[in-house]
């Protein structure tokens, strides 16, 4: 049997025995059992009187439709937040150009941001929404993990970030223009991590 | 938790958005992309005008006079702007040297590439040629 096939087992046995949820979450963190941990298990478990604990459909199922919107979700998220950072450099480059006036090619750049976002935001948003759980329900794993990379990628680009900024001070090479960009990764990675906190929580 | 998630995703969407526009507004729409793709056939063409010019200088021996077609220079370019019917312009400025124009929407945003003894004016939108060989 598993540590949490036992910890369910102990927790189900405890409520059977008329055990009070908080006599039980003490014995636990005293065993060493972590706060998630104990409230999972003793979440698993709804005491009716006259019935003997009844098991909780604690986390939505994750069925092969829920597997695919995350997958689009994760897929959008990634367009999104790569596209618009796209976007904002280009316009950068073109309202503060390095050489004036800005290469006309520049506005030719703009064009497929544009259509990512077009195409991508939507869907992201559509399956934020679509993949929410229903009321008193938890995320399936999958969701969280998704969550988590999300979030470590966007962690990744905001390390890089401030790396690049660090560099540039120092070589002396800070400019205004590259300060700006570096805030706009830092803002949609920022963006990126609240959107998503939601899931690693849950 | 859910409402910072909120936060999250409005930002982003606010973020997505405002971006959309200002690019729209800095980029143009469809119209500026079929205008910059118009250009594009008109500069081709005077390119390909050029290799006519410059073919018909071989044959006659000297610059010609005006543009004609001829079977020797094959593929035969365009003579008049297909968007509009104006017919590209031509001009001889020196034994060795010559210019053709046509009518640009977006000169400053017309794309050349670096050709030697070619050189394109936005101002204009005449392409300066000169012969190599002359």
């Amino acid at each position: 049997m598993s540590r949490a096939a036992t910890l369910h087992e102990f927790t189900r046995d405890a409520l059977a025995a008329g055990a009070a949820p908080e006599a039980i979450a003490a014995a636990l963190h005293d065993a060493g059992w972590s706060e998630g941990e104990i409230g999972d298990a003793l979440e698993s478990w709804a005491v009716r009187p006259g019935l003997p604990p009844v098991p909780r459909r604690s986390r939505t199922a994750l069925t092969a439709g829920l597997a695919l919107v995350e997958g689009l979700h994760l897929v959008a998220l990634g367009m999104v937040a790569g596209h618009l950072i796209a976007l904002a450099f280009t316009l950068i480059a073109i309202w503060l150009p390095q050489v004036s006036p800005a290469p006309h090619w520049l506005a030719a750049q703009l064009r497929w941001p544009i259509a990512a976002l077009v195409v991508f935001l939507p869907l992201w948003l559509w399956s934020a929404r679509k993949a929410r759980p229903a009321p008193g329900q938890r995320r399936p794993a999958l969701s969280v993990w998704i969550g988590h990379l999300a979030v470590f990628c966007a962690m990744l680009a905001i390390l890089g970030d401030a790396l690049a900024v660090i560099y540039r001070f120092l070589a002396g090479d800070a400019t205004a223009v590259f300060l700006l960009k570096a805030l706009v990764v830092a803002v949609v990675a920022g963006l990126v991590i609240l959107a998503m906190e939601e899931r690693r929580r849950d | 938790m859910t409402d910072r998630a909120a936060i999250g995703r409005a930002g982003l969407a606010l973020l997505a958005l405002v971006l959309l526009a200002l690019a729209l507004w800095t980029g143009g729409g469809p119209a500026a992309g079929q205008r910059e793709a118009r250009d594009a056939t008109r500069i081709r063409d005077l390119q390909a005008l050029a290799d006519l010019v410059i073919c018909l200088a071989d044959e006659d021996g000297a610059l010609p006079e005006m543009l004609r077609l001829e079977p020797a220079c094959a593929p035969a370019p365009r003579l008049a702007d297909p968007h509009t019917g104006a017919d590209y312009g031509y001009d001889r400025l020196s034994a060795d040297s010559f210019r053709l124009c046509a009518g640009f929407e977006r000169p400053d945003t017309v794309a050349t590439w670096s050709r030697p003894a070619r050189r394109f004016d936005p101002e204009s939108g005449c392409l300066t040629v000169r012969h190599p060989d002359a």
